[in-house]
């Protein structure tokens, strides 16, 4: 019993450890003279190395917490940085990320020497974790050169270059973004985005042209985050090159700063003043881009073509990618008087679409009255099934009273039986409404043969819930 | 003093060197399954987990636990009959077996030495006692918000948590996710220093006097109480449902401190987040009264120590233009700054995978404090709270944060608390 | 609901009456009224006076309840005579104290203390609560006395004496010797309680001879969670007493 041995004589065994660790003596040869500490810190600081030796890892973590919070002054980190050396690689770790907590620059030295040498990967990650909390300017090519490692250690250096602190630092990270593979160019870039550091945004610009696709997509992503309306232009151009998923990805890094929080107004009349300079083939390149921002200005660009017979289907499309419901009313007049099926088809669609989004500027009540009516002005059974499918995104008692009469329409039976399992999914709505969603769940047993449409009514029944997660 | 510092202190850590080698013989978490396979750790690599009040919000988080395969969950805990049984049944499905205990009394859950660490997302009232408790019996907390209901229970807390050396995760994973348009730019310093911030909390939650109904069979109604007031069972008393308009115990006041607590542990969390005030109190609450032309409601401002006010349902027609230093949330929040350069710094991270329950098992497993550490969830606490104080009691309440009491106000300072029922204490 | 100075008699006379599940308008004019008499000393002492003649009345438990909550806000030295003889009263113990643990009067801690006499079992943990939560020195004599005695009420009263963490509170737990179990358990955390207040107040020796003997009460090689956090206590307390580059 270590604390009453001092009342008596300590065992043989407790007086070596106490030699051993007498010897030790580790802080005189830290400090300097600058270092004026007490007698009872010099105790302290010499019992935290102790316990980062101890085998018990709770003993371990005193040490740590000490580390973290403690013995203020950076003789005390130096002392601690010192240890590293000496310890097995997982606490060498564990070391490293309480340097890293306890936020003194003075463990950088020893960090980077074991982040240069250490044969541990979880040893070389926590001290590339360190750099990154700690580290400046000369310690962004470090963190640049673990991007390429592997697993933990490419992490850390990501979360490194967002984390690194300080202009100079920042620089050097926009200087990096220029040099180096594609890969690593894209990952600093991807930094640079977490950053939203606006000094990087002529590099970004600049990145949004290259030629790499991995880049242009990382500078892209970058200024959908950030980006205002001087950075439109350039993403403009960048849109107008691309192609694919590319091309969709960019339309919506568009639309993305043309509907942020700040600086909405000013990007989309950006955009829109672009889209008005373009040729006609850049036009069709942007449209969609237009649409996804939405809002009255762009209506009135897309109005136009609606009333010009040649330019219909593009204002169609354009309507077809619009972001809510506001559109809701032209679209069902459209629709009503339409005649050719294609385009019956595509303002069907879309209002299929909109309605439900959670988005949209509806309230549940109207979100359903649109579906309605959209209902009412379908022929077709696919149709028909598409709009009982999408009404479960509407979680009111009101929607299910809509799905529930098609169980009985043998054509929308199955796809009525998918809403209405969805919706008691919802245990707060089922609950709410516990005898008509369990005549309905029976009924559902009497029509689908799907099994895990089954399982989940018989789950539902019973007042269990289910996992969606474990049939992925 | 220093001088008279024993001088057995370093034996005493020699000999704790000496002890440790008998606890790496034999590791303390023994549990059924000691081998593990390709993607699930060996036993002694797992954080063996239970999980107390397994409603709404504790159903949700034992399946985020559940998911995890560095988690062996062994034990739930409800008063209610139902939600024990869904719990009990999702871990033995999960599992493919039936071991999972199950227990009415959070006491019998914590005092199992096997589990390692618990969740915990009772209603409001438990959640200081059962976090007291748990780390006196050494487990680890993630604990749902709101962390607590009074303004004396967060300090308390927050003790028990250093003293034991215990990792406590407070439970909105909002507070990372949701609000990032405004954090992000906050922290990159868009806007400046941080000025003001206007803010619309939900009301502060109300007295219950709903009629005695016959208590069912499946709820142990004096434990459901345990130590609020003894009040007559009835079903919306004690509904888990999310509601704080009446018929749910978020909605009254000895169980809950309303929307304004509930949905303000997310709100004010954002908000104090983006805002840069996670390790700050507010100083102030000053109650402005309504407009004697009713053309404004009455609202209140929090101060910070910063100089940063928080405005508090603040009528639109007070609140000043926006500037290109303002930025808002969808959810009605605004922040402004002074415009000027400020520091940008990088915004925190959960640590390991998984959102903040991956946070809060990487904290057990390197003993780091998590995103949402206790003293931080106290700290966003405190301003809800106090409003919650200004708006009941209609004037400007000032907060000593060394002594945790309001200054020259001892009407204010006998609602930081209040007695529990026996036989339950702090 | 804003106050406006009505006499409140209809206000009284509802809640007279009152019980769970009754119309509860007339109970908000009186919670307006109770906020309203801030600084209004003829005003608290009426309210005061009527709140307690709901409290010995013959009301239901519903309305006794509502006015001893609303005593905790305004009352006191004058409630404590109303309050005091409910304390033993299994059906309004709890919100009688509800109302006395928080009313700032030395009278109001005296009236907790002697029940504590007199009560026994859960009610009496509910005294020793409040007496805690009061953080009321003049107690640790009777609680100390609770330290050998029945279990719960000694585990009770040595959490309250943690929370007293005063020096005479921290002898009498050290001079506790309960055998293994809660009350042991209740005597270290409060002994750390007092610990972690000494060394906050500056008092780092006798912090450190705290932590230093708790320690020794969970062994060389603790392997319960609860005795390796006691021991993480005891550690971190103790490195804590020697660096003195921290604040306390």
């Amino acid at each position: 019993m270590p604390v009453t041995s001092q009342h008596g004589p300590m065992s043989p065994t407790t007086a070596l450890i106490t030699a051993l660790v007498l010897t030790s003596l580790i802080v005189p040869q830290i400090l300097t003279a600058a270092d004026a500490i007490s007698a009872s810190t010099r105790q302290a600081a010499d019992d935290v190395v102790s316990l980062l030796g101890s085998g018990d890892a709770d003993l371990r973590a005193v040490a740590l917490d000490a580390i973290r919070h403690g013995l203020k002054g950076d003789w005390a980190t130096r002392m601690v940085a010192d240890q590293l050396a000496s310890l097995p690689p997982s606490r060498q770790a564990a070391l490293l990320l309480a340097l890293a907590d306890r936020g003194d620059a003075a463990a950088l030295p020893a960090a980077a020497q074991v982040a240069a040498s250490a044969s541990s990967a979880e040893v070389r990650a926590a001290a590339v974790q360190l750099i990154g909390r700690l580290g400046g300017p000369a310690d962004v090519a470090v963190l640049v050169t673990s991007l390429s490692a592997d697993g933990p250690q490419r992490d850390a250096a990501r979360r490194g270059l967002v984390e690194i602190a300080g202009p100079d630092a920042a620089a050097a990270i926009r200087a990096a973004a220029a040099t180096g593979s594609p890969a690593t160019r894209a990952a600093v870039i991807d930094a640079l985005a977490e950053r939203r550091d606006r000094a990087a945004l002529p590099v970004l610009v600049q990145a949004a042209a290259d030629g790499d696709a991995a880049v242009r997509q990382a500078a892209m992503r970058a200024l959908a985050r950030f980006g205002g309306p001087n950075e439109i232009p350039a993403m403009v151009q960048s849109l107008l090159k691309a192609s694919g998923d590319e091309q969709r990805a960019a339309e919506l890094a568009i639309a993305s700063v043309c509907t942020a929080a700040r600086n909405a107004g000013p990007s989309t009349d950006v955009l829109i003043d672009r889209y008005q300079a373009a040729d006609e083939p850049s036009r069709s390149k942007l449209l969609p881009a237009l649409a996804r921002v939405g809002g009255p200005k762009v209506m009135v660009i897309v109005d136009a073509m609606l009333a010009d017979p040649a330019r219909r289907p593009q204002g169609l499309e354009a309507l077809s990618k619009w972001p809510d419901a506001t559109v809701k009313d032209r679209l069902l007049d459209l629709l009503g008087k339409a005649d050719d099926p294609q385009e019956k088809d595509l303002l069907l669609g879309t209002l299929i679409r909109i309605a439900p989004l959670p988005d949209n500027k509806l309230n549940d009540r109207e979100k359903l009255d649109l579906l309605v009516k959209t209902m009412a002005l379908c022929e077709r059974t696919e149709d028909k099934a598409r709009i009982l499918e999408r009404a479960n995104a509407i979680r009111t008692i009101e929607t299910f009273r809509f799905v529930v009469p098609y169980l009985d329409d043998p054509a929308l039976a199955e796809p009525a039986c998918r809403s209405v399992v969805e919706l008691a999914h919802h245990q707060k709505l089922r609950d709410a409404n516990k005898d008509e969603f369990t005549k309905a769940l029976d009924r559902v047993l009497g029509i689908t043969t799907n099994e895990e449409l089954r399982e989940r009514v018989a789950r539902y029944k019973a007042g269990q819930t289910w996992d969606r997660k474990k049939k992925n | 003093m220093r001088d008279k510092l024993p001088p057995t202190r370093r034996r005493f850590l020699a000999a704790s060197l000496q002890a440790s080698a008998a606890v790496v013989a034999a590791p303390y978490v023994i549990t059924s399954k000691a081998l593990g396979d390709a993607t699930t750790p060996p036993a002694s690599d797992r954080i063996v987990m239970g999980g107390i009040g397994m409603g709404n919000m504790g159903s949700g988080d034992q399946r985020a636990f559940l998911a995890r395969p560095d988690v062996q969950y062994v034990a739930v805990c409800d008063v209610r009959k139902k939600w024990r049984d869904d719990a009990k049944g999702r871990v033995d499905e999960k599992q493919g077996s039936r071991d999972c205990a199950a227990y009415v009394d959070f006491r019998e859950l914590l005092g199992r030495d096997d589990i390692d660490a618990v969740h915990i997302a009772t209603p409001d009232h438990w959640h200081s006692l059962m976090t007291i408790a748990a780390c006196r019996a050494g487990k680890d907390i993630y604990l749902q918000k709101p962390e607590t209901l009074t303004l004396r229970e967060g300090p308390l807390m927050i003790q028990a948590a250093r003293r034991y050396g215990r990792v406590v995760s407070g439970g909105s994973q909002r507070v990372l996710e949701d609000y990032r348009e405004i954090v992000d730019p906050c922290w990159a310093g868009e806007l400046g220093r941080i000025t003001s911030v206007d803010i619309d909390p939900g009301p502060s939650s109300m007295a219950c006097y709903l009629p005695a109904v016959a208590t069912p069979s499946d709820i142990d109604w004096e434990l459901w109480l345990g130590p609020a007031p003894w009040e007559p069972y009835n079903p919306g008393r004690c509904d888990g449902n999310f509601g704080t308009g009446g018929n749910s115990w978020r909605s009254y006041i000895d169980y809950s401190g309303g929307s304004l607590t509930d949905w303000g542990a997310h709100n004010f969390g954002g908000t104090i987040f983006a805002a840069g005030l996670l390790d700050l109190q507010p100083t102030k609450a000053v109650w402005h009264r309504a407009a004697a032309d009713g053309q404004a409601s009455a609202y209140a401002t929090l101060v910070y120590p910063n100089g940063v006010e928080v405005h508090c349902n603040r009528p639109k027609q007070l609140r000043p233009a926006d500037t290109a230093a303002t930025i808002s949330h969808e959810r009605g929040i605004t922040i402004r700054g002074d415009g000027n350069a400020a520091t940008p710094r990088a915004v925190p991270a959960y640590r390991g995978s998984g959102g903040i329950y991956g946070d809060f098992i990487e904290c057990v497993k390197t003993r780091q404090r998590p995103f949402r550490d206790l003293e931080v969830a106290i700290n966003t606490m405190t301003a809800p709270h106090m409003l919650g104080l200004v708006r009941r009691l209609e004037r400007s309440l000032e907060w000593d944060r060394a002594a945790q009491r309001f200054v020259n106000d001892e009407e204010a300072n006998r609602l930081l608390d209040r007695a529990r029922r026996e036989p339950w204490t702090l | 609901m804003a106050y406006d100075h009505i006499p409140l008699d209809d206000e009284f006379k509802a809640l007279a009456a009152f019980d769970w599940g009754a119309d509860a308008a007339p109970l908000a004019k009186l919670d307006a009224a109770v906020i309203a008499c801030h600084g209004d000393a003829a005003l608290t002492a009426d309210l005061e006076r009527r709140f307690g003649e709901i409290v010995t009345g013959k009301a239901s438990r519903a309305a006794k309840e509502y006015a001893c909550r609303k005593l905790s806000m305004i009352g006191t030295a004058a409630s404590v005579p109303v309050l005091a003889p409910r304390l033993a009263d299994p059906a309004e113990s709890h919100m009688a104290r509800f109302a006395l643990e928080r009313i700032p009067v030395p009278a109001a801690g005296d009236a907790i203390r002697n029940a504590l006499g007199s009560v026994s079992g859960d009610l009496a943990i509910g005294m020793i609560s409040s007496l805690a939560n009061r953080r009321d020195a003049a107690s640790v004599k009777p609680l100390a006395a609770l330290l050998g005695g029945d279990a719960k009420l000694a585990a009770a009263a040595a959490v309250a004496l943690g929370r007293i963490a005063t020096p005479d509170a921290a002898a009498a737990l050290a001079a506790a010797k309960p055998q293994a179990g809660p009350v042991a358990d209740a005597v270290i955390d409060a002994r750390l309680a007092c610990a972690d207040a000494f060394l906050a107040a500056g008092d780092r020796e006798a912090a450190s001879t705290i932590y230093r003997s708790v320690a020794a009460t969970v062994g060389d090689a603790p392997k319960t969670h609860r005795s390796r956090a006691v021991r993480v206590a005891a550690q971190s307390g103790l490195l804590a007493c020697l660096d003195d580059t921290v604040a306390p």
